[in-house]
C-alpha cells in the first residue's frame, strides 16, 4: 500500500510540473508577443483601440466625395517614417 | 692637414647619410601604402554610401508621386463638386477657396519633398569631400520634418473642408435639385 501511494503522489508531483513548465511557456510566449506588437507598432494600436472617425453619409453617397475621402486617406496613410536616414544608410 | 680631416670625416660619414636616407625612402613608401589603401577604403564605402541614398531618393520620389497623386485626385473631385454646384445654383464659394488652399499647401509639399530627394541624391556625390555625416542627418530631418509637417496641414484641411464645407453643400445641393448626384 505505501508504495502504491508513493506512485500517486510521484504522478501528482509529475503532472504538477508539466502544468508549472506549460504556465511558464504561456508566459513567455506572451511577453514575446507583446515585445513584438510593441516594436511593430500593434501594441499601441491595441492599446489606444483608436476607431477612424466615421465618414458622412453625405460623403460616402455622394461619388465625387467618396473618391476625395478615398484619395485624402490613402495619401495621409502613407507612412513618411521611412524618409528618415538610419546610421546603417550612412556606414 | 685640416682639409684633408674634412675629408676623411665627410667619407666616414657618407654611408651614414646614405643609411639614414634609405631609412626615410622606406618609411615614406609605407606611408603612401597606407594612405592608397585608406583612399581605396574611404571609396568603397563612399560608393556603397552613394548607392544607398541614391535607393533611398527613388524611393522617396516615388512615396512623392503617389501622394502627389492622391493629392490631385481630391482636387479634381472638388473641382466636380463645385461645377456641379454651380449648375444647381448653389453657392460653393467655401469649397472653392478651400480647394485654392489645398492646391497652394500641395505645391508646397511637393517642394519641399523634392528638396529632400535632391538632398538625399547630392550627398551621395559629395561623400568623402564633406564628410560631416551629422550635418547630412540633421538637414534630412529638417527637410523630413517640412514635408510632414505640410501633409499634416493637408490632411487637417481636407478633413475640416469635408466636414465643416462639403457635408453642408452636398445636402443643400441634394435639396435644390432632388435626385442630383454625379454620374
Amino acid at each position: 500500500m505505501p508504495k502504491v501511494s508513493s506512485q500517486l503522489s510521484n504522478s501528482r508531483g509529475v503532472v504538477g510540473i508539466v502544468l508549472l513548465a506549460f504556465v511558464l511557456v504561456c508566459v513567455i510566449a506572451a511577453a514575446g508577443y507583446y515585445v513584438y506588437q510593441v516594436r511593430s507598432g500593434g501594441a499601441a494600436r491595441v492599446t489606444i483601440g483608436t476607431v477612424p472617425p466615421a465618414v458622412p453619409s453625405a460623403i460616402t453617397s455622394d461619388l465625387d466625395a467618396a473618391a476625395a475621402e478615398a484619395a485624402g486617406q490613402a495619401a495621409e496613410d502613407e507612412d513618411l517614417s521611412q524618409l528618415e536616414l538610419s546610421d546603417s544608410d550612412l556606414q | 692637414m685640416k682639409s684633408k680631416l674634412c675629408i676623411v670625416v665627410a667619407v666616414a660619414l657618407l654611408p651614414l647619410g646614405v643609411a639614414a636616407n634609405n631609412g626615410q625612402e622606406e618609411t615614406n613608401r609605407a606611408q603612401a601604402n597606407r594612405n592608397a589603401k585608406a583612399d581605396a577604403r574611404q571609396a568603397e564605402k563612399c560608393q556603397r554610401i552613394a548607392a544607398r541614398l541614391a535607393a533611398k531618393s527613388t524611393k522617396s520620389a516615388v512615396v512623392q508621386a503617389r501622394m502627389a497623386q492622391r493629392y490631385a485626385v481630391v482636387e479634381e473631385r472638388w473641382a466636380r463638386i463645385v461645377a456641379r454646384a454651380k449648375d444647381s445654383q448653389v453657392d460653393a464659394a467655401k469649397l472653392e477657396s478651400a480647394l485654392d488652399e489645398y492646391k497652394a499647401l500641395h505645391a508646397t509639399f511637393g517642394s519641399d519633398f523634392q528638396k529632400l530627394v535632391t538632398l538625399q541624391r547630392q550627398w551621395g556625390g559629395r561623400c568623402g569631400q564633406d564628410s560631416d555625416v551629422s550635418l547630412l542627418k540633421h538637414q534630412v530631418k529638417e527637410r523630413r520634418d517640412a514635408v510632414k509637417a505640410d501633409a499634416d496641414k493637408l490632411r487637417l484641411l481636407r478633413q475640416k473642408t469635408h466636414r465643416e464645407t462639403l457635408v453642408p453643400l452636398l445636402k443643400e445641393m441634394a435639396g435644390s435639385k432632388p435626385g442630383a448626384q454625379s454620374e
